[in-house]
């Protein structure tokens, strides 16, 4: 609830960008669903998890910026998060953009198996990935964003290989250029 | 009539729900050097094993055998210097498990346990106190009551095998190098059978009853040979059929039956190999496959029949490995020689048992 409240404190402080211009920062949050590779961990078969997604970006340059994401996966049993950074490619365009960035960091993985002496099992190991955002620029400092990502992941002493979609609300701050017309 | 961004909604729904669905089994095995049991997810398609999150898990002391209830909702495990019974409660989601206190005294050193197919009575096999120990199961949370005090045999039970009726319980002793033969009443009471015990061989070792009630298959570990009795329907009663012993590889531990019975396979130790043989479902005999016996590795211990037919694992005390071979298939038609996958999974010690879920 305090993530909600502070993400639409940002979008009422984001007031005053105007539409063409290019954001100095970008910061996203939404829903998101992972396509989670539960085979790995003994699970019949892959699983969907529900959840949420963070990211903010610094734009270094017109193009190029630097990403920090975040997000976690909830199952009736499984519970995952990921904290990652990387850089981003953004090709801009007059109504959308489409953003290209790799992610590296941690993932952290939780089964909930009712246990006598312990209430489940955790493991926390490397992950990497990448993919892409399209953005639409709904209004000067908001846009809407539909992003997949691809995960690889170290838990458990296995590797994961987890697909990742998110849907949300893109708050714009700052400005450091305008965006080329077409 | 669906338009565009329907149908390619629906065929991501499609798609998404296609990845990973495979039919699969759970295997157990016991660690008695680890005081835990490990899980593990059997991919039908390929019979691949993928250990379960959170194997092992903790049980008694020295963990021997294991079975699963048929309805797949629990686990037991003989703790054979505790001389207790473990519960497990299997993870309806995934397969792991939960144990559930307390455990349950046996006599001492159980060494073989075994489940009736309706799942209502457990037999144990308490090598040191020579006796049999039964339990009727509570069917809603696997709590075993005895059902009387042990039913004591002659000197170092090994282990046991159930008929599919649940009518008769077949317990073989290495000392005797015998079969002991018991019907089992509606309460679980034992009686002794009218000819018991019937000799098997030299270091019997390993029993198993067919899937049909037909036969009687013993392992006599010195003889290096297998035993194939016939049981009379009627009153439990042995009867060697013709041919039997037949001959196995050097230094037979354990067999392992298909589920239509037709093939029958015998791990041995000192050859390194696994026999195979196709059982004549009239007579009992048993032919040798041709192709066999099939190369295994070091000193496999225990061979066990996946509940399809379709695959034998073969594990490695010594090796601390699972190999996984294929029955041949022609058309529709199983041929009884074994093909190995390739693939072994390792075990992070040696392996006393394993059960596989229905």
């Amino acid at each position: 609830m305090a993530a909600i409240v502070c993400f639409f404190f940002l979008g009422w402080a984001s007031v005053g960008l105007e539409a063409q211009q290019v954001p100095r920062f970008d910061v996203f949050g939404g829903y998101s669903d992972r396509l989670f590779d539960a085979k790995k961990l003994g699970y019949p078969n892959y699983t969907n998890l529900y959840g949420w997604n963070f990211a903010t970006t610094g734009h270094i340059f017109m193009k190029y910026g630097v990403v920090v994401d975040a997000s976690g996966h909830y199952g009736s049993q499984l519970r995952l998060f990921n904290y990652m950074v990387g850089p981003q490619y953004t090709r801009r365009r007059d109504k959308s953009d489409l953003d290209f960035h790799f992610l590296f960091g941690k993932a952290q993985t939780r089964a909930n198996i009712e246990q006598l002496t312990r209430s489940g099992f955790e493991s926390v190991g490397r992950s990497m990935g990448g993919g892409l955002d399209f953005n639409y620029h709904w209004k000067p400092r908001y846009s809407i964003r539909v992003g997949a990502d691809y995960f690889r992941s170290n838990t458990f002493r296995t590797t994961q290989n987890d697909a990742r979609v998110s849907v949300g609300l893109v708050l714009h701050f700052g400005h450091m250029g305008h965006r080329r017309k077409l | 009539m669906l338009d565009k961004s329907n149908r390619l909604a629906l065929t991501w729904l499609l798609l998404l729900g296609s990845i990973g669905c495979t039919s699969t089994h759970t295997a157990y095995l016991t660690l008695p050097t680890l005081n835990g049991i490990s899980a593990y997810r059997i991919d039908n398609n390929s019979g691949r094993l993928t250990l379960i999150v959170g194997s092992p898990y903790a049980t008694g002391n020295s963990p021997g055998p294991v079975v699963v209830d048929p309805s797949n909702r629990f686990v037991w495990v003989a703790n054979r210097t505790d001389d207790t019974i473990s519960l497990f409660k299997i993870d309806s989601v995934n397969g792991g498990l939960s144990e559930v206190l307390p455990r349950t005294t046996t006599g001492y050193a159980p060494l073989a346990m075994v489940i009736n197919s309706s799942g209502s009575f457990l037999f144990v096999a308490n090598e040191l106190s020579s006796s049999i120990s039964v339990y009727s199961i509570n069917s809603s949370n696997g709590a075993l009551l005895a059902v009387s005090s042990p039913f004591p045999t002659p000197p170092n039970p090994v282990a046991l095998a159930v008929t599919p009726s649940g009518n008769f319980l077949y317990v073989v002793n290495s000392n005797l190098g015998s079969v002991l033969a018991y019907s089992v009443s509606a309460s679980g009471t034992l009686q002794t059978i009218a000819g018991s015990p019937f000799f098997s061989g030299n270091g019997a070792a390993a029993v198993a009853v067919d899937p049909k009630g037909h036969f009687v298959y013993v392992v006599n570990t010195t003889d290096s040979t297998v035993s194939i009795f016939a049981i009379n329907s009627a009153t439990g009663a042995l009867s060697t059929v013709v041919g039997s012993p037949f001959a196995t590889g050097t230094a037979p531990v354990s067999l392992a039956l298909t589920p239509s019975g037709q093939f029958l396979y015998v791990a041995n130790a000192s050859s390194n190999n696994i026999s195979g043989y196709t059982i004549d479902p009239t007579t009992g005999f048993a032919t040798a496959i041709t192709e066999g016996p099939f190369s295994v590795g070091t000193a496999p211990t225990l061979v066990v029949s996946d509940p399809d037919g379709v695959y034998i694992y073969a594990l490695s005390q010594t090796s601390k490995t699972i190999t996984v071979f294929t029955l041949t298939t022609t058309g529709q038609e199983v041929q009884g020689d074994l093909t190995n996958t390739g693939y072994s999974a390792a075990t992070s010690e040696p392996v006393a048992a394993m059960s596989i879920s229905q």
